[in-house]
C-alpha cells in the first residue's frame, strides 16, 4: 500500500520522522558566497539568493470552549477546508499516574479498547471504527491518555459513539485482558533487545529522574516485562474508574464542524457518565546523581550505538521558555543547528544526530542529546555531544544564530498547523500544560523578539556539561573501556531488567580511539 | 502502527515511463489543461455526492500541468488554504539506472545535492531555508529522486531559487563526498544493521527481483559499493540524469500561478542541458521461481518470516485489485492477519504488508513477526492457508467495503498538506506523465471487485510464486549485505540465482 510502501522503499536525507526536520543557526543570506570560488563576475541576477518576504499572519485557530452538564470540558476548533473531522479524548493522567505499578495506565488505557466496549466485543469494536474507515488508537505518554479517531464528516456521531464506549462503558473482558497483557509482555521484551533507542531511554529517564527515597512519577520509560506480568485486571478497572472521569477529561475536535452543534452531539453521546477529578501524582524534586556516571546498555555485536546526553533543565513553566527553545534550535533542533552541521555534516560521526526538550507538565524538562555512530566512534560521538553541549553553557550563540532559531521556532508554526490532526493535538497540548488558548501566538510573538543578550546570559543556566547523564546503546565489549575516558562506565543488560553489571572505574587518560 | 502518510495512487491509462506531455500544453498556450471532468462522485446518481470524493474533484480541477521551453514540466496546485508553499522537483532517476557495483549511488548522489552549488555554500542550503521558517528533504527511491521543501508561502522565490542553482552546477569536492560516504553508512547502519527484521526485508527484494535486474538491489546499495563509490562518478551521473527534461516542477499551496511561471522561467529557463534517454524499463518475466533463504539478526528477540511475490506494475488493474487483498490481509487491527495472528491465535507480534508500487513489476510483501513461542512452519501454514481462502471465496461485501473506507480516508486525510501533495503529484507527473491521476485514483480503487482481488490472488500470490525469508534470532550480528550468492532455493529450484547488479 502507498502508506507504507514510500517509507520502506526511500531513502532520504534526512531521518524524518513524520514531518521533515526543522532547523535553526546561521548566517544570513551571504550574497557573495560562491560555492564553486569562482569570482562573480558583473552582476548575475541568479547569484544570491532572493530577498525575504514578511511571512503572512496565521494565528492559531480559535477554540470555543464548552463545558457539559456532567464536567467534560469540550475544545472545538473549526476548519471547514476538507470534510473530516479528528477527535481526540484526551485524559489527564498518564504513565505518571501508575503509582506503584508500573505499565498499569498503558495497559488500562488499551484495555478500554482492546477488551471491547458499549455494545461491541473486542473484535466488533474495531470492526465498527475501521469500518468508518477511521484507526481507533489509545495512546498513552507521560501525563495524558488519548483515544483518538479521524473521520469525514458524515460519521461524526457514530464516531463519538465509539468514543463515549471506550471511555465509559469498557467491558473488560477477561480473556481479552490476559491477551493483551501477554502482548505488551512480548513488545517489551522485544523492544528492550531490538531497539537501542528504547534501550537508551530506559536508562536515561531514570537516571535523570532519579530521587533516592522514592520513584518518580518520570522515571520510567516503559514497564519491565515483569511489571506488566504483575497487573491484574482488578488493577486495570481501578485506574478506569479513578482517571477515565468526565472531570479529568477534554473531548476536542478539529475540523468540519462546529462548536454548537458538535457539544450538543457530546452532551447526548456521553450523557450520563459521571465521575470526579483524580488526585494528582506527586512530584517529588528529582536529584540525579552528583557524580558523572556513563550506562553502557549493552548490545552484543552491534555494528551501531545509540549516545544520549541528558540533563534537566527549568520547569516547562519557566517564564523562559522561549529563551530555552531558541537555544535548543540552535543547539540541535535542525539541520541548520549545531548538532546537525557539527557533528554530522563536519565530523562525520552520524546520519541522525540533535537535541529536544521533552514537556513534561511537572518536573524540570529533560534536555537529551542523541547521535546513532558506528561502534567503533562512540566515543567521538560522546566527546562531540559533550562539546557542543559545553559550548552552549559557556560562550553565546551568534545573533546570526539567535535570529535564525527564533524565525525557524515562529514560522515553521505555518506548516505544522496544515493538518487539523495537528490542531486537535496542539489543543490537547495546551490542557495537559494548563497553557491560554492564545498560548502559541504568544510564544510565537516572544520567540521572534527574543533579546540575543538575555537569551545569551540564560544559556549557561540551561546547557552545560555538569550534572548530565550519559547514556550508550552499543556493544559493551568493544566499548567498556575506552568510555571510561568520561566517567565511571556502569554496564546494563537490557535482557535482565535492565539492572546494573560490571563496573569500570573512569580512567581520564583511556584514549578515545 | 501509526498512520503514516495516508495516500494512494491515480487511474487508467499508463503512460509511458517518462513520456513528455504530449497533450500539455505549453508557456505559449497558458492555462489549459483543465481538468477533465472529474468522474460523477454519485456514481448511480441516487445517492447525494460525497463530499470527500468532490473535495478531491476540486483538488484535481485546480491542477494545472505545463512546459516551460527547455523541457521542465512544471505542475501547479494552487490552494491558499494554509499560507505555505510546497516545491518539490522531482527526477526521473533512482536506483534503478545505476551500473553494476554502484549500488547506493543513487542515494548517496542525493546527498551531495545538499552540499553546495554555484551560488550556495556548504550548509547554506539548510540555514537558508531554516531561517525563512522552512523545511526539506530529499529522497531516493527505485524509479526515482525528489528534492523538496515547505516554506511560508512568501518564500517561493527562494525555494525556486535553490532547486534552480542545483540543477544547474553543482560545487562537489572530495571532502564533502567523504563526509557523505560516511553519513549515508551511518544511515545504513541505522535503518538495516542495527533495526530488527530489516536486513530480512532487504534479502527478500533481491530474491522477488531475483529475475527483473532493475529493482534487485535494495535502493541504500552495499557497504562494499558504498566504499567503492568514486568522487568521479558524481559528476557522470549529475550529467546524466540531472537536467530540466528529466524534471518535473511542483508547486503546491498559497501562491499566484502567474508569479510561479514567471519565477520557474526566470530561475530555471536558461538551464539548457542534454541528457540520454533513459533505458526503457523491461517486461514483467513470465516465469519466477520461488525461492527460500534464511537471515540470522542479532537485533531480533524473536522469528519472523517474510512471504514476497512479483507482480505486475502499479495502476493496472490487477495492482489494484492486490493492493485491496492486502489491505484484506493486513490494514488495520480488524484486518485478517491481524485478527488471526496477532488477537486470535497470539502466534505473532506484528503483521504487515504493503506493496511499493514501483513503475515497473512490482513487490507485495508480507511481514510476520512471531511471538517468543510461536513456530514458523505453523505460521507460514496460517498465511498460506489465508491466502487461499482469500482466492477461493470473494471477501463478503461489508468487508470490502470497509477496505474501501479506509481507502478514501487515506486520500482525503493523506492529502491535508502542500507537501504532501506537492511531492505525491510529482511522482505521478514524473512516472504517469499526467499528475492529475492522482486525484481521480479513488474511484480505481472503488470500482474493484471481490471477484478481481480472488483472481489476482490466484494468478499471482500463490505458493509457486512465493519468496520465503525466514529471520532467525542470532547472539550476535551477522553482516547484512545485498547477497551476491545464489539463494536456497525452496521446494525445488530450476535456476536458482540472483542476478546482481547490472542494467537490463
Amino acid at each position: 500500500m502507498k502508506r507504507l510502501a514510500s517509507l520502506l522503499s526511500c531513502c532520504s536525507l534526512l531521518a524524518c520522522s513524520s514531518a521533515p526536520v526543522p532547523a535553526p543557526v546561521a548566517p544570513k543570506p551571504a550574497a557573495s558566497t560562491t560555492a564553486s570560488g569562482a569570482a562573480p563576475a558583473a552582476k548575475d541576477p541568479l547569484s544570491e539568493p532572493p530577498a525575504s518576504g514578511i511571512t503572512p499572519s496565521a494565528s492559531f485557530p480559535a477554540i470555543a470552549r464548552r463545558t457539559l452538564s456532567n464536567g467534560m470540558e469540550i475544545a472545538v476548533v473549526s476548519r471547514k477546508t476538507l470534510p473530516i473531522v479528528e477527535l481526540r479524548l484526551l485524559l489527564r493522567s498518564g504513565i505518571a499516574s501508575d503509582g506503584p505499578k508500573p505499565g498499569l495506565a498503558v495497559v488500562a488505557g488499551e484495555l478500554t479498547k482492546a477488551g471491547g466496549a458499549g455494545p461491541w466485543n473486542a473484535e466488533a469494536l474495531l470492526e465498527r471504527a475501521e469500518s468508518l474507515g477511521a484507526d481507533l488508537n489509545v495512546t498513552t505518554d507521560r501525563d495524558s491518555t488519548r483515544i483518538s479517531l479521524g473521520v469525514t464528516t458524515g460519521d461524526l456521531d457514530s464516531a463519538l459513539d465509539i468514543l463515549s464506549a471506550v471511555a465509559t462503558k469498557p467491558r473488560f473482558d477477561p480473556k481479552e485482558f490476559g491477551k493483551l497483557r501477554t502482548r505488551e509482555i512480548e513488545r517489551a521484551s522485544s523492544a528492550a533487545k531490538s531497539s537501542a533507542g528504547y534501550a537508551a531511554a530506559m536508562i536515561l529517564y531514570r537516571e535523570l529522574f532519579e530521587v533516592p527515597t522514592a520513584i518518580h512519577p518520570y522515571a520510567r520509560y516503559d514497564a519491565l516485562p515483569s511489571e506488566l506480568a504483575a497487573l491484574t485486571l482488578a488493577d486495570c478497572k481501578a485506574w478506569h474508574k479513578q482517571h477515565m472521569t468526565p472531570k479529568n477529561a477534554v473531548l476536542i475536535a478539529s475540523g468540519d464542524v462546529d462548536a454548537d452543534a458538535f457539544a450538543k452531539a457530546a452532551e447526548r453521546a456521553f450523557a450520563g457518565w459521571r465521575g470526579e477529578k483524580p488526585e494528582e501524582p506527586r512530584f517529588s524534586e528529582p536529584m540525579p546523581d552528583a557524580e558523572r556516571h556513563l550506562y553502557l546498555v549493552d548490545r552484543p555485536g552491534s555494528g551501531q550505538a545509540q549516545v544520549l546526553v541528558g540533563r534537566l533543565g527549568p520547569a516547562r513553566q519557566t517564564p523562559s521558555w522561549p529563551s530555552l527553545a531558541v537555544l535548543n534550535q540552535v543547539l540541535g533542533g535542525g539541520v541548520a543547528g549545531r548538532l546537525f552541521l557539527d557533528v554530522r555534516e563536519k565530523r562525520s560521526l552520524a546520519y541522525s544526530t540533535g537535541s529536544s526538550i521533552e514537556e513534561p507538565a511537572h518536573s524540570p524538562v529533560p534536555i537529551v542529546l542523541s547521535a546513532g555512530t558506528q561502534t567503533g566512534k562512540a566515543p567521538q560521538a560522546v566527546q562531540a555531544l559533550l562539546e557542543n553541549l559545553d559550548r552552549m553553557g559557556k560562550s553565546a550563540p551568534s545573533p546570526a544564530e539567535i535570529e535564525t532559531a527564533s524565525r525557524y521556532l515562529s514560522d515553521s508554526f505555518l506548516f505544522k498547523t496544515e493538518t487539523v490532526g495537528a490542531l486537535a493535538d496542539m489543543t490537547a497540548k495546551l490542557s495537559v500544560l494548563s497553557l491560554p488558548d492564545d498560548y502559541y501566538d504568544e510564544y510565537r510573538k516572544a520567540v521572534r523578539t527574543i533579546d540575543a543578550a538575555t537569551a545569551q546570559a540564560q544559556a549557561g543556566g540551561f546547557f552545560g556539561t555538569d550534572h548530565v547523564v550519559i547514556v550508550v546503546a552499543g556493544d559493551a565489549e568493544k566499548l567498556s573501556q575506552r568510555l571510561t575516558h568520561f566517567a565511571k562506565v556502569i554496564v546494563i543488560d537490557p535482557q535482565k531488567g535492565f539492572t546494573p553489571g560490571r563496573m569500570l572505574p573512569m580512567n581520564a587518560a583511556q584514549p578515545l580511539e | 502502527m501509526q498512520a503514516l502518510g495516508r495516500v494512494l495512487r491515480p487511474s487508467l491509462p499508463l503512460f509511458p515511463l517518462l513520456a513528455a506531455l504530449g497533450a500539455s500544453p505549453a508557456l505559449a498556450a497558458p492555462k489549459a489543461t483543465a481538468t477533465p471532468s472529474t468522474a460523477n462522485p454519485s456514481k448511480d446518481g441516487g445517492e447525494p455526492p460525497d463530499p470527500a470524493v468532490l473535495s478531491l474533484a476540486r483538488f484535481g480541477q485546480g491542477i494545472e500541468r505545463l512546459t516551460i521551453e527547455n523541457g521542465l514540466r512544471l505542475v501547479l496546485a494552487p490552494d491558499s488554504s494554509a499560507k505555505t508553499v510546497a516545491v518539490s522537483v522531482t527526477y526521473g532517476v533512482g536506483s534503478r539506472d545505476e551500473g553494476p557495483g554502484q549500488s547506493g549511488f543513487a542515494h548517496l548522489f542525493e546527498h551531495m545535492m545538499f552540499q553546495g552549488s554555484q551560488h550556495v555554500a556548504k550548509g547554506q542550503h539548510f540555514t537558508l531555508i531554516s531561517e525563512r521558517g522552512g523545511s526539506l528533504n530529499g529522497t531516493t527511491s527505485a524509479d526515482r529522486t525528489n528534492y523538496f521543501e515547505v516554506l511560508p508561502s512568501t518564500e517561493l522565490p527562494l525555494a525556486m531559487w535553490l532547486e534552480a542553482d542545483r540543477m544547474r552546477a553543482l560545487a562537489v569536492n572530495a571532502d564533502n563526498f567523504e563526509n557523505q560516504r560516511a553519513v549515508v553508512k551511518e544511515e545504513y547502519r541505522m535503518r538495516y544493521e542495527n533495526s530488527p527484521y530489516m536486513t530480512g526485508m532487504m534479502r527478500l527484494g533481491e530474491l522477488v527481483f531475483a529475475e527483473y535486474s532493475p529493482y534487485t538491489r535494495p535502493t541504500i546499495g552495499s557497504m562494499a559499493d558504498l566504499d567503492a563509490a568514486k568522487l568521479e562518478w558524481v559528476k557522470t551521473f549529475y550529467d546524466s540524469h540531472y537536467a530540466p527534461k528529466n524534471a518535473v516542477l511542483t508547486v503546491a499551496g498559497d501562491f499566484d500561478r502567474d508569479e510561479a511561471v514567471k519565477l520557474a522561467r526566470q530561475y530555471f529557463g536558461s538551464i539548457d542541458k542534454p541528457v540520454p534517454a533513459r533505458a526503457p524499463l523491461p517486461e514483467m518475466p513470465n516465469q519466477v521461481t520461488p525461492r527460500k533463504d534464511v537471515v540470522h539478526d542479532a537485533n531480533a528477540r524473536t522469528a519472523g518470516f517474510y512471504f514476497g511475490f512479483l507482480i505486475p506494475k502499479t495502476r493496472t488493474p490487477e495492482h489494484y485489485a492486490l493492493e485491496m487483498a492486502v489491505s484484506l490481509l493486513a490494514d488495520g487491527e480488524s484486518s485478517r492477519l491481524e485478527k488471526l495472528l496477532v488477537r486470535d491465535r497470539a502466534v505473532a507480534q506484528r503483521v504487515s504488508a504493503w506493496t511499493h508500487d514501483y513503475v515497473g513489476p512490482d513487490e507485495l510483501a508480507l511481514q510476520i513477526v512471531l511471538t517468543e513461542k510461536a513456530k514458523l512452519p505453523e505460521v507460514e501454514k496460517l498465511v498460506e492457508a489465508e491466502l487461499e481462502t482469500l482466492a477461493k471465496k470473494p471477501a463478503p461485501a461489508a468487508e470490502l467495503a470497509k477496505v474501501k473506507r479506509r481507502i478514501r480516508s487515506s486520500f482525503v486525510f493523506g492529502l491535508q498538506t502542500n507537501l504532501s501533495r506537492a511531492t505525491r503529484l510529482g511522482e505521478y507527473e514524473s512516472y504517469f506523465g499526467d499528475a492529475r491521476l492522482l486525484t481521480r485514483e479513488l474511484a480505481q480503487y472503488q470500482a474493484v471487485t471481490a471477484e478481481q482481488i480472488q483472481q489476482a490472488l490466484k494468478k499471482y500470490l500463490g505458493p509457486e510464486r512465493r519468496q520465503l525469508v525466514e529471520v532467525l534470532p542470532a547472539e550476535a550480528a551477522v553482516t547484512p549485505t545485498a547477497h551476491p550468492g545464489a539463494p536456497q532455493a525452496a521446494p525445488a529450484p530450476k535456476t536458482p540465482a540472483v542476478t546482481k547488479g547490472g542494467k537490463p
